[in-house]
């Protein structure tokens, strides 16, 4: 994947912006303990990051915005950055991987791909977590449910109603997610194409 | 003037008898010069404020005070601002009473011995930080720090890391700006169309800042893709040094931590 200056600039800015929202609102929720911040942030950066695939419609510029996002979040005084940099990139990844997937750029493709990204904080921590950091899977997963169901006041056992709710609710952020950044998008090519600047497709 | 005789008057400014500059001063600019001393000290602090905790990382925060004064010495200059220590004075506060398990509640916050170990390890990696990105700036040119990156096949996104750092404190204003703005015009009413307003005004004024950027390296026939002079390049005698820094930091986790 080659980039012109002009894209590469406008990955730049992008991947600024996420990185910024990451390393101040980021830091911020994660002092404050805030459920689900991941989610939070997740639909916030997917949704610039897919602002971007719509400005610059090229395969890998989603994944660039990403791999941006989380260098700058190294830069994060917020605790482990770590985990939150492979999530980040993780993020992109999948909804590069769906866009590019997806062929002509589309409002459901959109959809799908903040879905898919978002969704992906469910599994993030039992995944990377688990593997990387040396705890058993299972039993990441169950501190996640546990927690879960604390949080709901639903009983333990029902563990399969936990997960459903969990990732219900992560489809839904990314969906909109999705949507809010397809809409952006195409009011922020047409503002753009108004003022006579060179932007992407904005059909 | 030529290059050739700039060099030359520099070298005999160098060698005037009046101000002999001392030998192992020389020796360590030479070494310095090319930057890749500093990249290498840059990635060993970055690394070791990931992985290190605890002791670990009191450890690396001395040994990175030490190779900043060393290597960047311009990095410690943001230790002597007064607003780098209120801010870091904060962290403590706030971690402090804020934390889990509180010795003595104090309405609704409580002081959390807890919390006030996780601020300290907090500011601790906040100073390695600080100041490795600090030196790292102010010694390496941007562009060099880009070609670190295009040096290991990433085309271009040396290029877009610079441009995306130097444009961090600008995006954060308009960021605030725009959600000032709306707030002021009551524009939170509807959560979504808020959600997508500011997302459209965070978007195009980040994306004005790159075109600034692009008209500024198109008049200068830039070309990120190109190969440039400025091009980073690794001596083979900076070899020991990583090597003896990745020792480090392996000690630091594998022993200290």
């Amino acid at each position: 994947m080659r980039l012109s200056l002009k894209e590469l600039t406008i990955v730049a800015a992008l991947g600024a912006l996420w990185g910024s929202v990451e390393m101040t609102l980021g830091s911020f929720l994660h002092v404050l303990n805030i459920p689900f911040t991941g989610a939070v942030l997740g639909s916030i950066g997917i949704c610039i990051a897919l602002v971007g695939r719509v400005v610059v419609p090229k395969p890998g510029s989603t994944l660039s915005i990403a791999v941006i996002a989380a260098l700058l979040k190294a830069l994060s005084i917020g605790g482990v950055v770590l985990s939150p940099m492979i999530a980040i990139v993780m993020e992109g990844l999948l909804a590069d991987v769906v866009l590019s997937a997806g062929g002509r750029p589309r409002r459901s493709t959109f959809i799908v791909a903040g879905a898919v990204a978002v969704t992906w904080n469910t599994l993030h921590m039992v995944v990377i977590q688990g593997v990387v950091f040396g705890a058993g899977i299972i039993q990441m997963y169950v501190v996640m449910v546990q927690k879960a169901a604390a949080l709901f006041h639903i009983p333990a056992s029902s563990v399969v109603a936990v997960l459903v709710i969990l990732v219900v609710m992560h489809v839904v952020a990314g969906s909109v997610a999705g949507l809010v950044a397809w809409e952006a998008g195409r009011s922020v090519v047409a503002r753009r194409s108004l003022a006579g600047l060179d932007a992407g497709d904005p059909t | 003037m030529s290059d050739g005789a700039s060099q030359v008057a520099g070298h005999l400014a160098e060698v005037q008898p009046g101000h002999p500059r001392p030998r192992p001063i020389r020796r360590l600019r030479a070494a310095l010069a090319g930057g890749d001393v500093a990249v290498v000290c840059f990635a060993f602090s970055i690394a070791v404020a990931i992985v290190c905790r605890g002791w670990a990382l009191l450890a690396a925060l001395s040994l990175c005070l030490v190779l900043a004064a060393l290597v960047y010495p311009a990095g410690l200059r943001m230790l002597t601002r007064r607003r780098t220590w209120i801010l870091l004075a904060l962290i403590v506060v706030s971690a402090t009473l804020v934390g889990p398990d509180p010795i003595r509640t104090l309405g609704p916050f409580g002081l959390s011995l807890q919390g006030a170990v996780v601020g300290f390890n907090m500011v601790m990696r906040a100073l390695i930080i600080i100041v490795a990105v600090t030196g790292l700036v102010s010694t390496v040119p941007i562009d060099r720090i880009g070609g670190v990156l295009e040096h290991v096949g990433l085309h271009g996104l040396g290029f877009a890391v610079g441009v995306a750092f130097n444009l961090l404190p600008l995006i954060e204003r308009s960021l605030v700006t725009s959600w000032h703005a709306m707030r002021l015009r009551a524009g939170l009413r509807r959560p979504l169309t808020a959600a997508r307003l500011l997302l459209v005004a965070a978007v195009t004024s980040s994306l004005r800042c790159a075109d600034e950027v692009v008209l500024a390296a198109e008049a200068r026939a830039f070309d990120p893709n190109a190969r440039r002079a400025s091009r980073f390049t690794w001596r083979l005698r900076i070899a020991p040094l990583a090597l003896a820094l990745g020792a480090v930091a392996v000690v630091f986790v594998w022993v200290l931590q």
